[in-house]
């Protein structure tokens, strides 16, 4: 395939500018205001425009990349034009419910200081909100997700944490999100959940795949040791 | 059937294939061998289908025991049997001893007769210790691990082992990435020296500066040989376990071809970049 060069393409009412990340692989890119959605729409969209000649998809903020040796002028011809999204399509509406518990989140104190506001009321917003996840990405099963409360944004640590737990949930900025297995980490650990969000013995791996939303039920440290699934 | 003994081993030698492929969406990383073309040939030495488990090992080399007759290829390294230098390929026989030296360059390949048996996640037996996947229990060889295969090798098949001149000066051949065009200036990608702080994960260049009309793109997907730019100027080439999705300026990518090239540059080579 020539890899020269970018072109445009519609789908699902989007302008999408293509560019080449890799030999074979084809960046869409579109406007920054596109809902979130709209992409995960759009995933689907591909996946069944392109079928088994699809290796990989990776959505993100506002785009998405195609991995797939077909040519990207097969690839435009198969996208273009094609028309929004089937119910199924859409993302899932069903909620997730997960415990959490707040009494080993790292730095619940260090988010109410910044944002001054109690721990318990940081506690109460954050027990309010719905969450969705938007795209996985950063480590294995990593979930950035959207729905914090503006008033709980809060910078991310100065100095990065060398392990965090796994279903530790964190605060960075307006950004909220999962750490699905143990990793390094810059974020405000708020609290944890003992679910198994990622499982590399199931396929998909995701408990929370992207466009799922999400709530959180309170549990106390006790429940959080003992908890078997 | 073969077996074979860790008697000895530097701290990353580990277990790779081609890598994992279809799984990125869950921000799971590619892994495989930096060197796709040594770990080839490790298997064609031996008549092994290509893309059989190999040993990639890094900086140091290893030794082993035969536990039972086995076949043992190596590219990348030279090997002595019970104290004697032999070719590339050889049969071991039931208490013979495997030395094989640190790699000539930074990578070098072991890969034994038939398929070695380790557990595959998602699709793959690649090492990738950050997560635990792949290769024994997801972490890297040790002392007192054994490996064991299923069939035999042939001795001595025809292979084609790839040059990687060692000379003090390389170019790497690069396309345009998605931010190409928040570079200030057409740069010279004359000179930059590969940087100590590199590993599976990415090549740290340093040397030439590149300047840019910096800013942080909001998180989009990255692919082994994405070219990142961070704020400093000095720019990272992301290498086979690098992340799913990054921030930094994606100004371009080393081409495919050229990445097991790219992996063998000791710290302190200097490369120089050219756009096809």
């Amino acid at each position: 395939m020539s890899i020269k060069g970018s072109k445009s393409l519609q789908f699902n009412n989007i302008s999408w500018r293509a560019s080449f990340l890799g030999e074979e692989v084809l960046l869409l890119e579109c406007d920054k205001k596109t809902p979130i959605e709209k992409i995960h729409e759009s995933t689907h969209i591909i996946e069944r425009a392109i079928g088994v000649d699809l290796i990989d998809l990776v959505p993100a903020y506002h785009s998405i990349a195609i991995f797939s040796s077909l040519d990207v002028d097969e690839i435009t011809r198969k996208l273009n034009g094609l028309e929004g999204p089937t119910e199924h399509m859409q993302d899932r509406e069903e909620v997730i419910e997960l415990p959490i518990c707040y009494e080993i989140g790292l730095d619940l104190s260090r988010v109410a200081d910044k944002v001054g506001i109690r721990k318990d009321q940081v506690i109460e917003k954050h027990l309010e909100g719905t969450y969705r996840s938007l795209f996985i990405g950063f480590t294995p099963g990593f979930i950035y997700a959207e729905g914090l409360n503006e008033s709980l944004a809060c910078p991310r640590l100065e100095q990065p944490r060398k392990r965090i737990s796994s279903g530790s949930v964190g605060i960075a900025g307006e950004q909220t999100g999962i750490y699905s297995l143990a990793s390094p980490g810059g974020w405000n650990i708020i609290g944890r959940t003992p679910v198994k969000i990622f499982d590399p013995t199931k396929n998909p791996p995701m408990l929370i795949d992207v466009g799922t939303k999400y709530r959180f039920y309170r549990i106390t440290k006790r429940e959080f040791e003992s908890w078997e699934e | 059937m073969g077996r074979v003994k860790v008697i000895k081993t530097g701290p990353i030698a580990t277990i790779q294939d081609f890598g994992r492929f279809g799984y990125r969406r869950y921000g799971i990383p590619q892994s495989g061998a930096m060197d796709r073309a040594f770990m080839i040939a490790a298997n064609q030495q031996m008549d092994n289908p290509e893309n059989y488990p190999v040993i990639e090992f890094a900086l140091m080399g290893m030794e082993l025991e035969a536990v039972e007759e086995t076949e043992v290829s190596v590219v990348g390294a030279s090997l002595k049997i019970n104290g004697q230098l032999k070719g590339q390929c050889e049969k071991v026989l039931n208490g013979d001893k495997i030395s094989i030296s640190a790699p000539t360059y930074v990578y070098g390949y072991l890969a034994l007769g038939g398929k070695i048996h380790v557990k595959e996640d998602f699709g793959s037996v690649s090492t990738y210790e950050r997560a635990g996947f792949g290769g024994l229990d997801g972490r890297a060889l040790q002392r007192g691990d054994e490996l064991v295969t299923n069939g035999k090798g042939e001795l001595n098949a025809k292979a084609d082992v790839p040059s990687r001149e060692n000379s003090e000066f390389h170019t790497i051949r690069i396309m345009k990435g998605p931010e190409w065009n928040l570079l200030k200036e057409l740069p010279s990608f004359e000179s930059f020296q590969v940087d100590g702080n590199s590993d599976r994960m990415g090549i740290r260049l340093t040397g030439a500066r590149l300047d840019c009309d910096y800013q942080e793109i909001a998180s989009s997907a990255v692919i082994p040989g994405t070219i990142q730019l961070p704020a400093d100027g000095q720019p990272i080439i992301l290498m086979n376990d690098c992340q799913t999705t990054g921030g930094y300026p994606r100004i371009g990518k080393v081409i495919d071809e050229d990445l097991g090239k790219l992996a063998q540059l000791k710290p302190g080579k200097d490369i120089k970049m050219e756009m096809i």
